[in-house]
């Protein structure tokens, strides 16, 4: 079953924000979406997750037009973090989790059921949260909120989990953290992992998969290790960088400079 | 449920039974105080029609409805306060900014200035002006869905162009206006059982349907885009929990006229005292808010007896540096 878009574009007034993009989404894979800031990431992500819908073109899941979803039906499949979430200070990590049931029952209910309990308890476990359950959102640093919003988005139980930069703003164990979760969130329960990522290295590293965002469309997808090249990221981002050759053979690259046709005025 | 968070749920059940408590209280001392004071034990008597007739005419045609309308105007008020301050997710929203003061209090002055033959219909036309204003402020806000700075906005102007006929009438009606000042200050004095049976409904109503809507309330504190994510029709809870706060407001108003701040204030102490859960905001507003207004409305009474305070002034003077406080506490 196809997963992704077809002649997908948007606009927001009249300037165009992504235009007829196609994208495939690779199931049961990670894939990375990486661009210069102002290429439309962002958008891209939110169309996918349902939460923007003043788009043209067609979004699928699993087969299904996005528009013939309702938002509960598309929260019980796609789990979506945005950029720089937040919740109020004084609400326990285990309250906020708990949301993440909220498309799977009754808006009026109450109580919690038992699987509801067992979905929270579960994403708890994998976020390594469930000894900070009782804690208030307030008193949690960076990287472990983060977690806790991870947890949220996985109570949904969902198929595809949408990640808008999940490392901004968290120093560098905290990230290797989240991108590790996340990893393990794959590989063991097949989620499907669709993450904006602003750090090449990460799409190297953490994605099997990666779509490069330029010109308001899709400029190349695959492998991130044939995408990503010294040719393509003097393309993309204007940045001359150099190629390292980590332990395993692995790719590392290090911006070293603006290449000369770069120009920074135009993005954003 | 694990301990912890068990604690702290019996801790927020124990403050709700607090605030009952002293809502009670304050409903008790107002039934007994007042130009006559009653004992409890007249009071007890008065109630079960054994006691003296002053008495049981004082309990049953005055304080008792009296109360009881004070009761249900605060509850509806601090509620209100609280699913807007949740939903505009602005500190500072309060019933007025969705125009319901200035639509009640248009209409009001005008049927009490233009046509005050027609008095009785003081209430229902306040009601509808509140409502009206209400919905006015929202469609001019309309812009594909709804952002609440957009609301606040539209709600600034349209009750600055309201008030401005506010205004307007009480200078050509200049030799009537004193009604209307008392009025737009906020009263309960001479409020009886047509009040409360007028109030119940909406009270009721309204109150069934915030508390359904706390976890949907809740949800909307992630902010737009994760409330949406989780599965929540955000357009459509902001515009149905306003029509809500519209209507616990507009009828509270259109009762005791333009009482201020607690809708404002209310909720930010509650808020302070038992967290921004709105399982546990809602009825800590609501039991708040009925003590604080009749609590104040006894005391205004008392203060200058046998001459009495329309309650809306001592709410603004006990309001304005409770709000500076709250203000300092924040930042």
């Amino acid at each position: 079953m196809f997963s992704g878009t077809r002649q997908l574009s948007v606009k927001r007034g009249n300037v165009t924000v992504l235009d007829r993009l196609s994208l495939t989404i690779p199931r049961g894979k990670r894939l990375a979406i990486i661009g210069p800031n102002g290429a439309g990431k962002s958008t891209l992500l939110r169309v996918l997750a349902g939460i923007d819908r003043s788009y043209e073109g067609e979004v699928i899941i699993d087969g299904q037009n996005l528009r013939d979803l309702t938002r509960r039906q598309t929260a019980r499949r796609i789990a979506f973090l945005p950029q720089g979430a937040a919740a109020p200070p004084d609400m326990t990590v285990r309250q906020i989790v708990t949301y993440g049931r909220y498309a799977h029952r009754a808006p009026w209910a109450i109580r919690t059921g038992q699987s509801d309990r067992k979905a929270v308890d579960n994403a708890l476990t994998l976020t390594s949260m469930t000894d900070l359950q009782d804690r208030p959102m307030g008193a949690l640093s960076g990287g472990e909120r983060q977690r806790a919003f991870l947890a949220l988005a996985l109570a949904q139980e969902p198929a595809y989990l949408l990640l808008d930069e999940p490392t901004t703003y968290l120093d560098l164990a905290h990230q290797i953290a989240v991108m590790q979760i996340i990893r393990d969130l794959n590989s063991r329960l097949g989620m499907t992992v669709i993450m904006v990522l602003h750090d090449i290295n990460h799409a190297l590293q953490y994605a099997d998969e990666t779509a490069v965002l330029a010109n308001h469309t899709i400029a190349a997808q695959g492998p991130s290790d044939q995408i990503i090249d010294t040719s393509s990221i003097a393309s993309v981002f204007g940045v001359r960088a150099e190629r390292f050759t980590g332990s395993g053979g692995r790719s590392v690259y290090v911006p070293v400079g603006l290449t000369s046709k770069a120009n920074i005025d135009n993005k954003e | 449920m694990d301990r912890a968070s068990l604690q702290r749920g019996s801790g927020r059940f124990r403050l709700l039974l607090l605030f009952l408590v002293l809502m009670m209280s304050a409903f008790g001392v107002s039934l007994m105080k007042g130009t006559v004071s009653i004992r409890p034990d007249e009071m007890i008597a008065a109630a079960t029609g054994t006691g003296s007739g002053l008495h049981e005419q004082i309990f049953w045609n005055i304080r008792l409805p009296r109360t009881i309308t004070g009761a249900l105007v605060g509850a509806n008020l601090a509620v209100s306060g609280a699913i807007l301050q949740g939903i505009m997710r602005n500190p500072l929203a309060d019933p007025h900014i969705i125009g319901i003061s200035s639509g009640a209090g248009l209409v009001g002055v005008l049927v009490m200035l233009a046509f005050p033959a027609y008095s009785w219909l003081i209430t229902p036309a306040a009601f509808l002006g509140a409502m009206g204003a209400a919905i006015l402020i929202y469609i001019l806000a309309w812009k594909q869905g709804i952002q609440p700075v957009r609301i606040i906005l539209a709600g600034v102007a349209v009750s600055a162009f309201l008030s401005a006929g506010i205004s307007a009438l009480m200078i050509l009606y200049s030799e009537r206006v004193h009604g209307a000042l008392v009025w737009l200050v906020g009263g309960l004095s001479a409020r009886s059982w047509p009040e409360v049976s007028m109030l119940v409904p909406y009270t009721a109503i309204g109150l069934i349907l915030a508390f359904l809507a706390s976890r949907p309330l809740n949800l909307l504190l992630l902010g737009d885009d994760l409330a949406r994510g989780l599965g929540l029709r955000v357009e459509l809870t902001r515009l149905m929990m306003t029509a809500v706060a519209a209507l616990l407001a507009a009828s509270a108003v259109s009762v005791a006229g333009l009482l201020g701040f607690v809708g404002l204030i209310v909720p930010h102490a509650a808020r302070l005292l038992i967290g921004s859960d709105y399982r546990f905001l809602l009825p800590a507003s609501a039991l708040l808010g009925a003590a604080l207004i009749t609590g104040s409305d006894t005391a205004a009474r008392l203060l200058f007896a046998p001459a009495e305070l329309p309650v809306g002034i001592l709410m603004a003077a006990l309001g304005a540096p409770f709000f500076l406080f709250l203000l300092r506490r924040m930042t």
